[in-house]
């Protein structure tokens, strides 16, 4: 059986920015979302090259928005989750979830 | 929100060299952010980190196709200046013959004439093989034009080296370091002039 490839962290961090955008999942916002849950500035070239790398193997799917005169006349791509990325990120999610409840040095922190 | 559009250069820079995956999404999401309140120089960081990107992508994906328009256009380009190297001598030589019955001043505007065309041949070889070089690598054409033009003034540059240590050491030097520099510039030129060409070219013919 063929393994998945391991997410990137700019893949999943963009996926999950798509996830909680919704319809108005483009890069302006995308990137937004991503600076203000990670307090970091992102390159928004960067955001687009994982989104290829996402759209290559099937997780989203990128649709040609509308263009407007604030962007120079250039049209929107709107991204979203396909059902395949949506149970990569859930899973994804787990993972991160079950390492983390598994730290023994985060345990003996807690106790 | 900001009315003033974003940085001229930063924005040409943008629309020309950066290509690729959504890059037309890409250029409106930056101008987006700037109209919404980006400063200039956030504006720049994105950009030449977008640009950066698309040249590795290219390098990437691209790779030895890259590296084989590149040595073509060598190939045709040193190809030629060995074919021209001995015309070029036996021209100089007939033209010491014949001089010695023509008065010295006829002489002198011939040299020059053969100058000219000297560097009128080196130039009309570039922009052929810039042509060339568009021609073979269409993924990006304005990267591998630019880097070949590039690869031109390396091929030049210990010769500038040379003539300007020459000039330092001596100011009689100065005209011939002028000289190679504006051969240098010149062919640089030509050779982008050449792919923008094709460029316009090939343009002309997708829409058609």
């Amino acid at each position: 059986m063929e393994k998945p490839n391991l997410l990137g962290v700019y893949e999943l961090m963009a996926m999950f920015a798509i996830l909680r955008l919704g319809k108005e999942a483009y890069g302006v916002p995308i990137s937004r979302e991503i600076e203000a849950q990670t307090g970091r500035s992102v390159a928004v070239s960067g955001i687009y090259a994982a989104l290829e790398r996402l759209e290559r193997k099937g997780l989203v799917t990128a649709e040609l928005g509308e263009a407007t005169p604030q962007r120079g006349g250039r049209a929107k791509t709107y991204f979203r989750l396909t059902a395949k990325g949506l149970r990569e990120a859930s899973a994804a999610k787990q993972a991160f979830i079950n390492l983390w409840q598994g730290a023994p040095g985060l345990k003996e922190k807690s106790a | 929100m900001k009315s003033a559009a974003p940085p001229k250069l930063a924005s040409w820079l943008l629309c020309h060299q950066v290509s690729g995956y959504q890059a037309e999404s890409l250029a409106g999401d930056l101008t987006e952010e700037y109209t919404q309140g980006r400063s200039e120089g956030w504006f720049w960081r994105q950009v030449l980190s977008a640009v950066a990107r698309s040249y590795l992508r290219v390098f990437r994906v691209y790779g030895l196709r890259f590296l084989g328009a590149v040595a073509a256009g060598w190939g045709v380009f040193l190809l030629a200046i060995r074919c021209w190297g001995p015309i070029w001598t036996i021209v100089q030589s007939e033209l010491s013959a014949f001089g010695a019955n023509l008065p010295a001043q006829w002489l002198q505007t011939l040299s020059v004439l053969f100058s000219v065309a000297w560097v009128i041949f080196g130039s009309c070889i570039d922009f052929v093989v810039g042509r060339l070089v568009v021609r073979i690598y269409r993924p990006h054409p304005r990267l591998i034009v630019n880097i070949f033009a590039l690869t031109i003034l390396l091929y030049n540059l210990p010769s500038i080296y040379g003539h300007f240590i020459a000039a330092v050491d001596d100011s009689r030097g100065v005209p011939v370091l002028a000289q190679q520099l504006f051969f240098t510039f010149l062919w640089m030129l030509s050779a982008w002039f050449g792919g923008c060409w094709q460029m316009r070219v090939d343009a002309k013919r997708t829409k058609s």
